[in-house]
């Protein structure tokens, strides 16, 4: 378990299960140990533990139950640390490895370095592929790419998925629910899938944009090397635990998209967090600050795809259009190209704002004079994900026990159903639902440098975890902004270069958009209830959270 | 002066978790494993409705919703991982003391909506003095606070993750928007309203074992003291009850005077709590609950070892504590004045809780009972007798 995977470091509010179904399942029966004495009784609750092996867990179990939620610190991640990834580099040099920067993740080190994000951007390159770098010390990355580009290709689907389902109306298209919620971050991914299945038909069928770049390095490079998927290691460098959790997700395998059989890989084989880079770094002695600010001179590589290096190449006019004055948020901008896809298709609407309770909460409302077009909503970090799923339910979950004699209550419930239908938007209305599990979006995220971290240059430090968001936030912003100047008509090119890019890698691989582009959800059962009976749930409780 | 039981409430099928004192009507209401919810007159002591059908576990946890006329809010939180929200208008209650057997009675409470969340055993509910908070807390470790928008439409405004371990109860300060959590984990914490966020602006550590219950003094209490400010009593596994006392808040004319303002940090919102009193130790197990007269400024425990202790205050000599900059509260010893073995036979005493008397034999305003309740699923009424 890596060091730093501690309760203290992770704020995405999700916290471990009552009861992980593991132990429950593995932990074999205690051997009889043998009798010191043998007309001593030992009583079964007080018989020695000993001998017993120590349970293990992967992400993967985790995955396939909602004992836990997600990601926690009782979650043994040691299959998606910086000690993994220099363990492959150092056990399979033959490989291509890759690794995948989210701007979320610059903008964090940016901000602790002292640096533009452009700067951390190449100090970063520097650290993974150059000498003065972990390749002073053995094998390093072959190339880095980042996730930008990918964010991009993310972006202009999900407002075309968006766009599709509102021809459908109330009900959207192809058994979607709307409003479309976005799934781009795995930690409300898993909270759906584990706690509230029945909201997964809301769920874009868009991947991540780490998901569609790990998927685009894989498919594009790996008929070039030797071992084919197996020979390419591609490592995420991203802002949340979370994230770990989507690269151990059995959907996001060579498996979607690889025809016939063969061993099945993952598209990104594994995920640290940015503060585990710098771990990364500390392990094979380099010290980050002092890398050089430019961007290293790497050898041309012959067996980069030149597609490839079209996403690596700096010049894409960035999508996130400037038609309105409104920020596009610290998680890949994905409600403000939707909004701004909508306007453009509806050249006499407008845009307007209203704040919500708290920051983490607005809507966007298009609408012309006559009507509402669409609404859509921000919606970060656990309290208002709260709120947003209990709108968004069936009425069926919510419909209320029958109490005492039912035919006097039946009559006197009406008028208060009404009321609750009356009062309050209902969120059927809603078009398209930012959600990201972490207060302040993904520049929060829990795997980020935190405002007291000793690696922060000195000078650099900020008083509260609030204070030194708002630098990174600032650092976030900036890259976008430079990318935005002067680009009127930024979003039609970039639809166009995104379009280009696509069409060329279905040509390239002969597998459909619908493969490479996008995934899918499915419940994962919680089947507590019924292996255990309450009886059981009560002696664990009691053993376990210190009783009643 | 000795406890004496003035009767006992026909027991529930199972234990009785917890009792409830109406803020303004005669009633008690129960939170049983058996399910249900029992609403008892304080008039008769007869039952008067039973609220069934919403909860799959124990109901552990009831309070009800202060500040209504007319009509009576029960929350209820169950093991199930949910809160019930149930209401009854109150339009006949005087007669409640009339026909205790009457059927009809029971049909007007209305579940009017489940708030979940939670991921495992809700263990307390609490309604703030106004009543626009709803806090809860849970085994999850979590404190959420709700807030009504509209009538049965609740928005959660907060979940707070500060407490390492299972969190036993929330209570809210009786004039401000303050709330206090106690914990598995040993300590308290309390928790204020932010520029946009709930934040935890004191922690209270003290306590070696679970803190099983948290209440704060009424100001009406006759021992509350202006000067001294807002008291928290507390009850803990580790067989103590503690007072602890504000000692200052930012926002207070003092507190600005003495710290510069300063720009980095933003308005502090924290608050110093220091522990003033530790009561005498007469409970030989668990403390589990605690309850702080504001008619008498008397604190009654309960606990495991199955005794019901009540304690009084010790005057405190107005001596001038005030020497230099540093005042601190004067700490207050405590004497027990009453105490009674075995309240509920061998089984533990859940919970206490101080009312007014409303019984055909109360003295006047300021007459009080006590009642309690336990794992035999009996609730009991208890009089300070002279002899």
């Amino acid at each position: 378990m890596s060091a730093i995977l501690s309760a203290d470091d992770l704020n995405d509010f999700i916290s471990p299960g009552v009861a992980c179904i593991k132990p429950i399942e593995t932990l074999p029966a205690a051997p009889e140990p043998p009798a010191s004495n043998s007309y001593e009784v030992v009583l079964e609750d007080k018989a020695p533990r000993t001998d017993l092996p120590p349970a293990q867990i992967s992400l993967t179990d985790c995955l396939a139950c909602s004992g836990c939620v997600t990601s926690a610190e009782a979650v043994l991640v040691s299959l998606q640390s910086h000690n993994e990834v220099l363990a492959n580099l150092n056990a399979h040099p033959e490989k291509l490895f890759v690794a995948l920067i989210s701007p979320q993740s610059k903008a964090s080190l940016a901000t602790a370095y002292g640096v533009s994000i452009d700067v951390a951007g190449h100090m970063i390159e520097r650290l993974l592929c150059s000498p003065e770098g972990i390749c002073g010390e053995g094998r390093g990355f072959d190339f880095v790419l980042d996730t930008n580009a990918a964010r991009e290709v993310a972006v202009r689907f999900a407002a075309e998925e968006v766009v599709t389902a509102m021809q459908g109306g109330k009900d959207g298209v192809d058994g979607r629910k709307m409003p479309i919620l976005a799934s781009a971050c795995p930690g409300f991914v898993c909270y759906l899938e584990s706690t509230q299945p029945a909201l997964i038909p809301h769920l874009s069928m868009l991947k991540s944009p780490q998901a569609i770049l790990g998927t685009a390095v894989k498919s594009l490079l790996y008929n070039d090397v030797k071992d084919g998927v197996k020979g390419i290691y591609v490592v995420g460098v991203m802002p949340c635990f979370d994230k770990k959790l989507e690269g151990a997700r059995g959907e996001l395998t060579s498996g979607a998209w690889v025809e016939g059989e063969g061993e099945v890989v993952r598209d990104v084989d594994c995920v640290i967090t940015t503060r585990e880079l710098i771990s990364l770094a500390q392990a094979r002695g380099v010290d980050f600050a002092t890398l050089p600010q430019t961007p290293p001179l790497l050898p041309p590589s012959n067996t980069t795809s030149t597609l490839l290096q079209t996403l690596k190449s700096p010049t894409n006019p960035t999508t996130t259009a400037t038609k309105t004055n409104a920020t596009p948020g610290t998680s890949d901008g994905y409600l403000i190209h939707i909004a701004n896809h909508i306007l453009t298709l509806h050249p006499s609407s407008t845009l307007h704002i209203e704040p919500g309770r708290n920051s983490d909460t607005i809507d966007y409302v298009i609408s012309t004079p006559e009507n509402t077009i669409a609404r859509l909503s921000r919606c970060y970090g656990f309290r208002n994900i709260q709120n947003l799923v209990r709108r968004l339910k069936p009425a069926k979950t919510r419909a209320l026990p029958r109490f005492g004699k039912a035919s006097a209550t039946t009559s006197q419930r009406k008028p208060l159903a009404a009321a609750r239908q009356a009062g309050g938007k209902s969120d059927a209305e809603y078009t398209y639902v930012e959600v990201m599990a972490c207060p302040g979006g993904c520049t929060n995220g829990g795997g980020q440098v935190r405002y007291d971290d000793e690696i922060i240059a000195s000078g650099l430090g900020a008083g509260t975890q609030k204070e030194w968001l708002g630098r990174v936030d600032e650092a976030y912003y900036s890259s976008t902004e430079d990318e935005e100047s002067g680009k009127e008509d930024a979003a039609a090119q970039g639809g166009e270069w995104v379009e280009r890019f696509v069409e060329e890698w279905e040509d390239r691989t002969g597998v459909s958009r619908d493969k490479l582009l996008f995934t899918g959800y499915r419940k994962v059962e919680n089947d507590l209830g019924g292996r255990l009976k309450e009886v059981s749930v009560v002696e664990l409780a009691s053993k376990d959270g210190g009783g009643w | 002066m000795r406890l004496q039981k003035v009767t006992s409430v026909p027991p529930q099928a199972e234990r009785v978790w917890q009792v409830a004192i109406h803020p303004t009507l005669p009633l008690i209401a129960t939170a049983s494993s058996d399910k249900t919810a029992r609403i008892i007159s304080l008039q008769t002591y007869n039952s008067l409705s039973t609220i069934e059908g919403g909860h799959k576990r124990s109901i552990r946890s009831v309070a009800w919703k202060p500040g209504l006329t007319g009509e009576s809010v029960l929350c209820t939180g169950s093991f199930d991982a949910t809160i019930g929200i149930w209401r009854r208008y109150e339009n006949d209650l005087d007669a409640g003391n009339g026909d205790p057997g009457d059927d009809e009675e029971e049909e007007e409470w209305r579940f009017a909506l489940v708030l979940d969340g939670h991921e495992s055993e809700v263990k307390s509910v609490a309604w703030s003095a106004g009543g626009n908070f709803l806090a809860t807390c849970s085994r999850d470790k979590t404190v959420w606070i709700w807030e009504e928008i509209d009538e049965d439409n609740f928005e959660t405004l907060e979940v707070m993750q500060e407490h390492t371990q299972d969190v036993k109860c929330v209570t809210w300060h009786p004039e401000e928007v303050l709330l206090a959590s106690s914990s598995y984990d040993n300590t308290i914490r309390l928790y204020r309203e932010g520029f946009e966020d709930w934040v935890c602006c004191s922690l209270l550590e003290g306590h070696t074992a679970t803190v099983w219950s948290v209440e704060f003094e009424k100001p009406a209490s006759p021992g509350y003291r202006e000067e001294w400010g807002s008291r928290l009593a507390s009850c803990s596994d580790d067989l103590s009850i503690k007072i602890w006392t504000r000692t200052s808040r930012s926002g207070s004319a003092a507190e600005a005077k003495k710290a510069p303002p300063s720009i980095l940090r933003g308005e502090s919102i924290e608050e110093n709590w220091v522990e003033t009193s530790t009561l005498p130790q007469i409970h030989t197990r668990a403390v589990y609950n605690v309850s702080w007269s504001p008619r008498s400024g008397r604190i009654v425990s309960c606990g495991s070892d199955g005794r019901i202790v009540v304690y009084e205050e010790i005057p405190a000599v107005d001596t001038e504590m005030a020497e230099g900059d540093e005042k601190k509260p004067p700490k207050t010893e405590w004497k027990v004045m009453a105490e009674i073995e075995g309240a509920h036979g061998v089984f533990e005493v859940n919970c206490v809780q101080w009312s007014k008397r409303w019984d055909k034999n109360a003295g006047g305003e300021n007459d009080e009972i006590i009642v309690s309740c336990g794992d035999d699923g009996v609730v009991s009424i208890w009089e300070l007798a002279d002899t």
